[in-house]
C-alpha cells in the first residue's frame, strides 16, 4: 500500500463511525473490554466493518482503541496478539466486500493515564505503551494509524514520535475538545495544529466529545491554521442516559445538515463518531456532492507554543525573559547546585507576572550536568507557567533532550552559520518541529559590517529553507555590539535587522544589554537600544523583564507600532500610575514583631535596615528570626495560633531570609546551614500540602530542604540519600493506602544499610503506625518535625 | 450553584478569629472558584449488581437492607492543581487558603450530586442515605479503580495513579445507598478522625 495512494486523493474520503455505541445499539455483550471480541468473537467484529464498508466507509477503524498494555492489564491476551487480530478482522471485511479502495486505520488512543506534570505517567512510558502498539500494527500491515481522541498534547506527541520512530505510515491524530472549546487538559485547536503539524503528522482534527452543532468555531480554527489535511469525526449530538442507558437524538438527516455547516471547504476526511452507525455514514457518502474538496494551503505563520498557549510572533512583540540564564548570576547558579528548583519556578511566574511572553532557559553552570539541569529546570517551569519556552544551548544533545520532553513547540537558541553545527542541528530541529534563532556568526567569527552580517544571515536562510524548514520560522539573531568599544560599528545591528525584514519572511531577536557594556547608567543606552532595535522591526527582544525601562518601551512601542489597538494594553498596564511621589514606609516595628505579625512587606526594609546599621548576619537570624519562629511554634502546638498565623510568619521571615543570602553572597560568605533533610511525599500519594508546609518552616530554621515532591519512588529517596549524604529524611502520606508506600521506603532505607534517620507525617499517621513502620520519629505537626530535626541535628 | 460559605472555610482555617487579611484572601479565591467548571457523573444500580465493589465491613454495613446504590465521581478541573502548584511556590499563605477553598468546593459538589441522586433514587426508594467515600473506615480506595472503570470516568478527564488516587486531587468518588427500610447510619464508627473532629466537640455531626 503506498501512502500517496489516499492521501494524494484529491476528493473527500470518508471513514466510518462509532463502535462502541454499535456495541450497545446491537446489543452486543461482553466481558471486560471490547477489544478482546477481536479474537474471542472476531465474526461480530468483522460484520461490523462490512456494513461500514457497503455504507461507503473508504476507511475501517480497528476494534483497538484501548489494546495497550496497561489498559488489557489482567486479560490473556496481550497487545500484540489484539491489535493483529483487528488487523487482520479489518482485512477479512476487506476482502469479502470485494473492494479495493478500502484502507485498515489502526485506532490508538490516550494510554489512560495523565502525563506529569498534570498527572504521574512519564512521557517515555507513555511512549513505550504506544510503541508497542504501533510494532504489532507495522506488524500486521496497518495502513494508518488513527491517533484519536486525545486529550492532552504531550501524551499525543509521545504517540507521534512513537509511529515515527517505529514505522514509516502515515499517521492521522484527533483531539477531543469540550464545549469551551479546550481540551480537558487546556489546549485549544490552534495550539493542537502547530504543535502536531510541525511534528509531521499526515493529517489531524477533531472526534468526539461533542456534535457537529458545538464543533464549528473548533473546525474553523483548525481550519485557519492547518497546513495539511483534516479529519472531522463528530459525536452523533450530546450523548444523554436515559433509564440507565446512552442515548443519542440527532436523526441522521440532522447530522448531515449540520456536518455540510462545520465541513464547507476544506474538510478531506469525514467519519462520525460515538452514536453514529453505518446509516449516518451512508447518508454522508450518499450526499458527497455536498463537500467540497480544496487543496491544503502554506500559512506561512510564525507560531511557537506551549500546551496551552499558542502567540503569533509576527502580529506582536514579544519580550523573552532572559532571567533563567546562569551566566553572572550568582543566586541563580547557588540554587541550581543545591536543587532549588522552586528559586527557578519562583524567577519563572516572577517574568511572567512582569511582562516576559516567552521564558529563555540555560542550564548552564559550572560543575553541574547541563542536561539533566536544563531538563529539570524545563520541568520546573513547566509546571507553573503557561508560556512557551526557548530552550538555550550549544549542545545538541541538551537540546534534543528538552525538545523530546517538552510538551510545546520551542525556540532552539541557537544555531549559526558554521557547517558543522548546520549539519547536528536542522535534522533535529525538523524532527521536532521546532523554530530556532540563527546567530549571525560563522567560522571567523562575527563581523563587524551590515553587509558581511546579511552573507551570513543568507547563508543560514538558504541552508534552512534547503533543509525543508519554513522561512517564517527561522528568527535571525544580528548580535548586539558594545558601543563604547565598538562605536562605529554598533548600528550595523539595527541596519541589518531592517534589511532583514525587507529582505526575508524570517523574524528578529536580539540580547539587547551589551551595547551599554561599559558605559555609567546603562539603563538609558539600553532603552534607546532597544527603541531603535523595535521600530527596525526587532520581534523578540531577549531582555530582563523585571527592569522597568525594557517593559514600558516595549509597552509605548506596540502603541506607537499600531499593535496595541487604541492603547488598551497600555491603558491597562499604567492607569494607576501618578505622579505622586514614592514615600518609603517608616517601619517602627523590630523585625521580631514584624515576623509575629506577619508583616511581609515590612520585612525586607527592616531587614535591610539592620544590615546597614552594621547588625551582623548571625545576630539577625538568631535573635530576630528564630526566636520569634520559636514563640510562634509554641503558640501553634497550645492552638492559641492557627495555621494561617504560623505561614504568614514563615513567609515573612523568608523575605528576611532572602536579603541576608543575597548579602552574604555578595560579600563571598557562604550562609550556614544547620542540616540537610530530605522531603518527600511517599509514592502513590499525590496530597503534598502537609509536606509543602513542613518545608517552609524548616526553611526558616536555616536548613537545606531537598524537596523530592510528590509520587516519590523508594529508590529516589535512596539514590538522594546517597549522593546527597543526608542524614535525616521526612516523609510524608495522607492516605492509609500509601502509609504502605512509606513503610516501603523505610525498609528499602533500612535494607541499603544507610546511615539516616527517618520521621514520618500525615492526616492518617499516629505514633503507634509510625513505630510499627519502623520510623525514628513521628511528626504530629509542623511544628514537632521542627523539634525532631532541630533535636537531631543538635 | 455552589453554596460554599466564607465562615466555615475561615473557621477551618483558624477557628473563626478575627482576621482581614484572611477574609480578603477567602472573597479572592471563593470568587476565583466560582469559575472552575465541575465535572461529575453517576450510575444507579441494584445493590446485587455491584457486590464487587462493596469491599470491607462499613460500606457492606452501610449498604445493608438497601436494594439501589448510586456509584458516583465529581472533580474540579487539573486548572485548579495547576493553580495551586503556581501558589505554593509563591505565596504560601494563599495556597492553603485556596487549598481550603477548593476542598470546600469539591464537597460542595459532592453535595449537589447527592441531592440529584436523592431526587432519582426516591422514586424507587423510602430511604436514600448520606454518601459513603472511599477511603472512609476500611471502604478502601483501591475501589477507586472500579468505580473510575464503571462510569468511564477518564472522559471526565480523571485519572488515576499507580496506587489509585485521582487526579485531579480535588476529585471524590463514591456510593449512595437507598431502600425500603427506613434506616440511618452512624459516619462515626467508620471515621478515624473522630477524635480530634471540631464537629464531635460541639456536639454536631457531619452527616446530620
Amino acid at each position: 500500500m503506498s501512502k500517496v495512494d489516499f492521501l494524494n486523493e484529491n476528493k473527500i474520503l470518508f471513514f466510518d463511525g462509532g463502535l462502541g455505541s454499535l456495541f450497545i445499539e446491537k446489543g452486543i455483550k461482553f466481558e471486560g473490554i471490547s477489544e478482546l471480541l477481536n479474537i474471542t468473537d472476531s465474526r461480530i467484529i468483522i460484520d461490523i466493518h462490512k456494513e461500514y464498508i457497503d455504507a461507503g466507509a473508504n476507511f475501517i477503524t480497528t476494534n483497538t482503541f484501548s489494546a495497550n498494555t496497561l489498559k488489557l492489564k489482567g486479560y490473556e491476551y496481550s497487545t500484540s496478539e489484539i491489535v493483529k487480530s483487528a488487523i487482520s478482522n479489518a482485512k477479512t471485511a476487506i476482502s469479502e466486500s470485494g473492494r479495493n479502495d478500502v484502507y485498515v486505520a489502526q485506532s490508538i488512543s490516550s494510554c489512560g493515564k495523565l502525563l506529569y506534570p498534570n498527572g504521574d505517567m512519564s512521557f517515555d512510558d507513555a511512549y513505550e505503551l504506544f510503541k508497542e502498539q504501533v510494532i504489532a500494527g507495522n506488524e500486521a500491515g496497518a495502513d494508518v494509524f488513527l491517533l484519536e481522541t486525545f486529550m492532552d498534547l504531550n501524551e499525543l506527541r509521545a504517540a507521534v514520535l512513537a509511529c515515527k520512530e517505529n514505522s514509516d505510515r502515515p499517521i492521522f491524530t484527533t483531539m477531543t475538545f469540550e464545549e469551551n472549546g479546550k481540551t480537558l487538559t487546556g489546549t485549544d485547536p490552534k495550539t493542537f495544529v502547530n504543535v502536531i503539524q510541525n511534528l509531521g503528522v499526515d493529517v489531524l482534527g477533531v472526534n468526539c466529545s461533542l456534535g457537529p452543532d458545538k464543533m464549528l468555531d473548533i473546525v474553523n480554527e483548525i481550519k485557519k491554521y492547518s497546513e495539511i489535511k483534516i479529519l472531522i469525526q463528530p459525536n452523533r449530538g450530546i450523548p444523554k442516559v436515559v433509564n440507565g442507558v446512552t442515548t443519542y437524538d440527532v436523526s441522521k438527516e440532522d447530522f448531515l445538515e449540520q456536518m455540510k455547516v462545520i465541513c464547507g471547504e476544506g474538510v478531506h476526511f469525514i467519519g462520525g463518531c460515538c452514536g453514529t452507525n453505518p446509516q449516518f455514514i451512508k447518508t454522508l457518502v450518499d450526499n458527497r456532492d455536498k463537500f467540497k474538496y480544496t487543496n491544503v494551503s502554506k500559512k506561512n505563520l510564525s507560531l511557537v507554543s506551549s500546551t496551552t498557549i499558542t502567540l503569533d510572533l509576527k502580529k506582536d512583540i514579544h519580550i523573552v525573559g532572559e532571567r533563567l540564564n546562569p551566566t553572572g548570576k550568582k543566586v541563580l547558579q547557588q540554587s541550581l547546585k543545591d536543587k532549588n528548583y522552586d528559586f527557578i519556578a519562583r524567577e519563572a511566574i516572577k517574568q511572567v507576572e512582569c511582562g516576559a511572553k516567552i521564558l529563555d532557559v540555560n542550564g548552564v553552570v559550572a560543575s553541574l550536568d547541563e542536561k539533566e539541569t536544563l531538563f529539570n529546570m524545563m520541568n520546573s517551569v513547566t509546571e507553573v507557567v503557561s508560556v512557551p519556552l526557548q530552550f538555550d544551548s550549544t549542545k545538541i544533545e541538551v537540546l534534543e533532550k528538552c525538545l523530546r520532553y517538552y510538551g510545546g513547540r520551542a525556540i532552539v537558541n541557537s544555531i549559526n552559520a558554521k557547517d558543522e553545527i548546520l549539519e547536528e542541528f536542522l535534522p533535529v530541529i525538523k524532527k521536532y518541529g521546532a523554530l530556532a534563532i540563527g546567530l549571525t556568526i560563522d567560522k571567523n567569527g562575527i563581523p563587524k559590517t551590515k553587509d558581511e552580517r546579511m552573507s551570513i544571515a543568507d547563508k543560514l536562510v538558504k541552508s534552512w529553507t534547503n533543509y525543508g524548514l519554513n522561512e517564517h520560522d527561522l528568527i535571525i539573531d544580528a548580535l548586539t555590539l558594545t558601543v563604547s568599544a565598538q562605536q562605529e560599528e554598533a548600528f550595523s545591528t539595527i541596519e541589518c535587522i531592517r534589511e532583514l525584514k525587507k529582505k526575508y519572511s524570517v523574524l528578529t531577536a536580539l540580547g539587547v544589554s551589551n551595547i551599554s557594556f561599559g558605559l555609567p547608567n546603562r539603563k538609558i543606552v539600553n532603552r534607546t537600544f532597544l527603541s531603535f532595535a523595535l521600530s527596525s522591526g526587532l520581534d523578540l527582544p531577549i531582555v530582563d523583564p523585571f527592569d522597568n525601562n525594557v517593559t514600558e518601551t516595549v509597552a509605548a512601542s506596540r502603541i506607537i507600532l499600531n499593535i496595541d489597538k487604541d492603547s488598551q494594553d497600555y491603558i491597562n498596564s499604567f492607569k494607576d500610575v501618578t505622579n505622586t511621589p514614592v514615600v518609603t514606609e517608616n517601619v517602627e516595628m523590630t523585625l521580631s514583631d514584624i515576623v509575629f505579625k506577619g508583616l511581609r512587606e515590612s520585612a525586607g526594609t527592616k531587614t535591610t535596615e539592620l544590615l546597614n546599621s552594621g547588625v551582623e548576619v548571625n545576630d539577625i537570624i538568631n535573635n530576630e528570626l528564630i526566636s520569634t519562629l520559636n514563640v510562634i511554634g509554641e503558640k501553634f502546638s497550645k492552638s492559641e495560633l492557627f495555621l494561617p498565623d504560623l505561614i504568614r510568619s514563615a513567609e515573612t521571615v523568608k523575605v528576611s531570609f532572602e536579603i541576608l543570602k543575597a548579602h552574604m553572597l555578595k560579600s563571598g560568605k557562604k550562609t550556614e546551614s544547620k542540616g540537610k533533610i530530605i522531603l518527600a511525599t511517599v509514592k502513590g500519594d499525590v496530597h503534598d500540602i502537609g509536606k509543602n508546609i513542613l518545608k517552609t518552616v524548616l526553611e526558616n530554621y536555616g536548613y537545606d530542604i531537598i524537596d523530592l515532591g510528590k509520587d516519590v519512588a523508594p529508590e529516589a529517596v535512596v539514590k538522594t540519600i546517597k549522593e546527597d549524604n543526608v542524614k535525616l529524611v521526612g516523609l510524608s502520606a495522607l492516605m492509609t493506602t500509601t502509609v504502605a508506600s512509606m513503610k516501603e521506603t523505610i525498609d528499602l532505607i533500612r535494607q541499603e544499610g544507610l546511615d539516616c534517620k527517618i520521621m514520618v507525617g500525615g492526616a492518617v499517621l499516629t505514633q503507634e503506625f509510625a513505630d510499627n513502620i519502623g520510623a525514628d520519629f513521628y511528626g504530629k505537626d509542623a511544628n514537632s518535625s521542627v523539634q525532631i530535626a532541630n533535636d537531631f541535628f543538635n | 450553584m455552589s453554596v460554599i460559605k466564607k465562615e466555615d472555610i475561615l473557621y477551618d482555617l483558624n477557628g473563626g478569629k478575627e482576621d482581614k487579611e484572611l477574609e480578603i484572601l477567602v472573597d479572592k479565591f471563593m470568587l476565583e472558584a466560582s469559575n472552575c467548571i465541575s465535572k461529575s457523573k453517576y450510575k444507579i444500580f441494584d445493590t446485587s449488581e455491584i457486590q464487587d465493589m462493596l469491599i470491607g465491613n462499613d460500606i457492606n454495613s452501610y449498604c445493608e437492607k438497601s436494594k439501589k446504590v448510586a456509584v458516583f465521581i465529581v472533580t474540579l478541573n487539573v486548572d485548579m492543581d495547576k493553580r495551586l502548584r503556581v501558589l505554593e511556590k509563591t505565596d504560601k499563605l494563599s495556597y492553603i487558603v485556596f487549598d481550603r477553598v477548593c476542598s470546600h468546593l469539591i464537597e460542595d459538589k459532592a453535595e449537589e450530586i447527592q441531592k440529584e441522586i436523592t431526587k432519582e433514587l426516591v422514586n424507587d426508594c423510602k430511604f436514600v442515605l448520606n454518601r459513603f467515600s472511599t477511603g472512609y473506615g476500611d471502604f478502601p480506595i483501591d475501589v477507586n479503580e472500579k468505580i473510575h472503570k464503571i462510569l468511564d470516568a477518564n472522559r471526565l478527564g480523571i485519572f488515576l495513579t499507580d496506587k489509585n488516587m485521582y487526579m485531579p486531587s480535588k476529585t471524590i468518588s463514591g456510593i449512595i445507598a437507598g431502600g425500603d427500610i427506613t434506616k440511618s447510619f452512624n459516619f462515626c464508627k467508620t471515621c478515624n478522625l473522630t477524635k480530634e473532629c471540631k464537629l464531635i466537640r460541639e456536639g454536631r455531626k457531619c452527616f446530620e
